[in-house]
């Protein structure tokens, strides 16, 4: 049975996911709104942005959820269980499918990415190699504050870091663009 | 470290006299976006040399022409 529940939730999460990727891709064909004189947005920046917003909504539902039931509420509950992986595959596919695949209508001569855009596209992992290790220290103090006398960490919190670094890494592609065009 | 040498060039007054030409023209003809042009006009960016030369071919003139090493 629970085999069913977690290929429903992955579905679910993959229509979801599927969906705000397209529609953050919409953000690539919408007009610059600024005046000659001041800076335009490139089509990937604007993306950035909307992957970003698409994406933490979900993560912020998972860590809603995460805090509500606790550590051992995740380990016990498969609701709870299922609802987190759900909205952290949807984060991940919301934050990284828009680039994934702007980059493969790139290289098939649909969408401009110029030498600039490859640049920073290039220097976004940077900023998920930060997030990522933030997101270990942060756990790596957090549980052994937590679980210090008890002498082990439960299973549920292992998966719960796994999960948030995960989509903290994904959220961390389309924040690293938006950073690169702030820093170019 | 040795302090980068500032890049200028001519390309507002060259699309001005290519027919009042837009970034976003020069931005298609180049194969690059308009906020990359933008940046250029401002020397914010150095470009490649792939790019300068593209830039260079649009206005039809020498890349030296377009843009200038100041030291």
């Amino acid at each position: 049975m629970e085999i069913i529940y977690s290929a429903v939730a992955v579905l679910l999460a993959a229509i979801l996911g599927v969906l705000s990727v397209l529609l953050a891709l919409r953000a690539l064909g919408l007009p610059s709104s600024t005046t000659d004189e001041r800076l335009p947005s490139a089509p990937l920046q604007r993306l950035g942005v909307s992957a970003l917003a698409s994406s933490l909504v979900p993560a912020v539902a998972a860590v809603w959820v995460i805090l509500y039931a606790g550590i051992e509420g995740y380990g016990t509950r498969d609701a709870v269980r299922l609802l987190v992986q759900l909205l952290g595959a949807f984060s991940v596919i919301a934050a990284a499918g828009p680039v994934v695949v702007a980059r493969r209508r790139a290289a098939r001569g649909a969408l401009r990415l110029d030498e600039r855009d490859e640049q920073i596209l290039a220097g976004a992992p940077v900023t998920q190699s930060w997030v990522v290790l933030t997101m270990i220290v942060l756990w790596s103090i957090a549980l052994t504050e937590l679980y210090w006398d008890a002498g082990a960490v439960p299973v549920g919190a292992v998966a719960l870091l796994l999960w948030t670094t995960v989509m903290a890494w994904a959220i961390a592609l389309p924040l690293g663009i938006i950073f690169g065009y702030r820093r170019a | 470290m040795a302090e980068r040498p500032a890049l200028t060039n001519t390309i507002r007054r060259l699309r001005f006299n290519h027919g009042e030409m837009t970034q976003q023209q020069l931005a298609d003809a180049a194969g690059c976006t308009r906020q990359t042009i933008v940046l250029l006009e401002q020397s914010r960016y150095v470009p490649s040399l792939v790019l300068a030369m593209r830039i260079a071919k649009v206005f039809g003139v020498a890349v030296e022409s377009v843009f200038m090493l100041e030291e």
